[in-house]
């Protein structure tokens, strides 16, 4: 288990360095900043000294190499519109992406594995028809026409929830459920097929030899092996689920990371993009790491593989 | 209660297996009738997709979900299984039946340790748990020859060999003392070597706990070493039954002849796999109204086409069902 643990801990630091390297080069690749940020006027020797005082005559390596020396310091530079730290305004937005996408992974996990199992175990009934044509629509529905579908219907018609913002529970309900449909939908389809086949496996067949309850064999010995595949793909939906916030936040103006990156993007704030990217993929692979080892708990071909 | 010397008595079983559209109708098991008697051992022998594994299926109670048992009876022990509700079926399962299915390498939850699916039974139907548990754990282990029991018990399946995991399988099965023991081709998974050990192992456990047995095989070897008895199957009907030696001595079934002309070397033990005897079994959906092996029959007569033959007794334990039979 502990070599299992370092061999994943070994990927996630090469993983990091490469999300660097991507960051690093793809911002660079999108414009000048010097000609954002000084008036349209300026002389080319305004534009030297800008350059030369924001780094960015030096060659790339040695700027690449500064870069991650600054950010192995926790400083990911100023940003260009704020004049503030670009990491400490990203701490201060991340919570509410996190709040949102947390949610929304708990939602779906929950409602997908419990629609897939009652789906697999009655299958063919109208649950299970009302659960394969819920999966189907809710995959091809865009994010922000559902968030803007509830927000008429819940909010404008029906005075239930709020629109907009985020003053509190009541406020995180249409974002949650709008950002969790798709992965409600992937779950609940994964759920279903792993427990079909799990049910039909011969180890099933001979836990009903053995004359155990069939409440019992589902719940301990089917789920167990249905949640393998839904494990395996839990740090892909959470990837998912935040990039998704980008657009739910727009949609209901979400004070979070989402918000800031679209903002940041329009105005070429380097430094806050970086870091809000290499913030975001940072977390992504440790969450992804944690998965892995969850895996490893739950499955003793990987834990001794 | 004693029911004399009969342990299970299987009359004009019929399994069929619905299609998905509803209008297929498999019949997988058709008109299926046989004794076992307490101590015996019955081999059912016959070509993949002759209804093997159904009539086992059946008698368990574990049909997959679009198999019906849509008529017959099953006495076991003088009670019709077909009339148990589930909760009665599940106490008998595992206590006084049991099974060891075709491939022991799927046969267990590779998730769980070995150890904790072999508790499952005894918890449940024994009631034990602590010392007397750990106990009668090691014992069934090393009742199947596992050398070091301990650690094995706290191993995972994946990290056993086929030999050993069949061996667990069978440790399982004959746990709580069960009366009953089919076997499903216990050892077409096993590589040969591994095969005649398990069906040593098979022998002593019969002899020593007194189980009646079933055994499923493709394999007239598996059934000359085992059997008392063997029942041939063809198109889910029995067509010839007889003590073993009989059989082997005196087929009188033009399909029982086929099958021990398909072996290659009938005195030696190994792997050895019925080969195709000219034609194919035909779709259990589709039977013809005679006999289902006219068809492929060397010597068939006019009739064979027209109606299916009953059964004619040929000594006191030796039945064929063939018009060839009745007309000697
Ligand atoms: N789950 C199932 N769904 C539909 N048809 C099935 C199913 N299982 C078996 N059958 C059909 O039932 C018939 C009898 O199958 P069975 O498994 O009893 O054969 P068998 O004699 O055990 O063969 P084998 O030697 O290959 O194990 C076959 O025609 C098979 O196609
Ligand atoms: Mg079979």
């Amino acid at each position: 288990m502990l070599r299992y643990f370092f061999s994943r801990l070994r990927l996630a630091v090469i993983t990091i360095l490469g999300v660097s390297l991507i960051v690093f080069v793809t911002s660079r690749m999108s414009g000048d900043v010097t000609l954002l940020l000084l008036p349209q006027d300026a002389s080319e020797a305004d534009i030297k000294a800008m350059q030369h005082e924001l780094g960015l005559d030096a060659p790339y390596y040695v700027q690449y190499y500064k870069f991650l020396r600054n950010v192995a310091d926790g400083d990911f530079g100023e940003s260009l519109r704020y004049r503030e730290p670009a990491f400490s305004l990203i701490m201060s937005r991340l919570p509410a992406t996190l709040e949102l996408a947390f949610s929304a992974f708990i939602l779906s996990t929950i409602v997908g594995l419990l629609m897939g199992i009652v789906s697999a175990r009655m299958r063919s009934s109208w649950i299970d028809y009302f659960s394969r044509i819920f999966s189907i629509t809710a995959q091809s529905m865009p994010s922000f026409w559902v968030g803007i579908m509830l927000i008429l219907v819940f909010a404008v018609e029906l005075h239930w929830l709020p629109t907009s913002g985020a003053q509190g529970v009541e406020y995180l309900v249409l974002p949650v459920v709008t950002l969790a449909l798709v992965p409600i939908a992937s779950t609940l389809r994964i759920t279903r097929s792993a427990m079909l086949q799990t049910l039909d496996a011969d180890y099933v067949k001979f836990l009903r030899v053995k004359g155990l309850r069939e409440q019992f064999i589902v719940w301990k010995h089917a789920l167990r092996n249905a949640l393998v595949p839904v494990i395996a793909i839990s740090g892909l939906t959470l990837g998912f689920l935040i990039g998704g916030t980008v657009i739910v936040e727009s949609v209901f103006a979400w004070p979070g990371l989402g918000n800031l990156m679209v903002e940041s993007i329009f105005t070429r704030d380097y430094p806050v993009i970086q870091a809000g990217v290499l913030v975001t993929s940072i977390f992504l692979i440790f969450l992804n790491l944690a998965v892995d080892l969850l895996f490893g708990v739950i499955d003793p071909r990987v834990r001794f593989g | 209660m004693n029911h004399g010397d009969t342990l299970l008595q299987v009359k004009d079983l019929k399994t069929h297996i619905l299609g998905r559209d509803g209008l297929r109708v498999t019949k997988a098991v058709d008109g299926v009738s046989f004794d076992l008697k307490r101590g015996e051992t019955l081999g059912i022998i016959g070509e993949s997709g002759s209804g093997k594994t159904m009539t086992a299926l059946s008698i368990m109670r574990i049909l997959p979900e679009a198999a019906r048992v849509i008529s017959g009876e099953i006495l076991f022990n003088g009670e019709n299984l077909l009339k148990k509700g589930d909760a009665e079926m599940r106490r008998l399962r595992g206590e006084q039946m049991s099974m060891i299915l075709q491939d022991p390498m799927v046969s267990l939850d590779p998730l769980f340790t070995v150890g904790s699916q072999l508790a499952e039974p005894l918890k449940v139907h024994r009631r034990l748990s602590g010392a007397p548990l750990a106990n009668r754990m090691t014992e069934l282990m090393s009742a199947v020859s596992i050398p070091s029991p301990e650690t094995r018990l706290k191993q995972y399946p994946h990290q056993m060999s086929g030999g050993m995991l069949q061996r667990i399988v069978g440790a399982i099965a004959i746990s709580c003392d069960p009366q009953l023991l089919i076997a499903d081709e216990p050892t077409t998974a096993l590589d040969p070597t591994v095969q005649a050990q398990f069906l040593d192992l098979l022998e002593t456990l019969r002899d020593s706990k007194h189980l009646s047995v079933i055994v499923v095989t493709h394999d007239f070897g598996v059934a000359a070493r085992l059997c008392d008895r063997v029942m041939v199957m063809y198109a889910g009907r029995v067509v010839e039954m007889g003590p073993i030696r009989e059989i082997f001595d005196h087929p009188r079934h033009p399909y029982t002849k086929a099958l021990l002309a398909s072996i290659p070397d009938a005195t030696e033990l190994g792997a050895r796999r019925l080969r195709s005897i000219e034609g194919s079994p035909p779709d259990l959906a589709m039977l013809p109204p005679g006999c289902p092996f006219a068809p492929r029959c060397p010597s068939v007569l006019e009739r064979c086409h027209r109606e299916y033959p009953g059964e004619f007794r040929i000594a006191s334990e030796h039945v064929a069902s063939c018009w060839q039979v009745s007309a000697q």
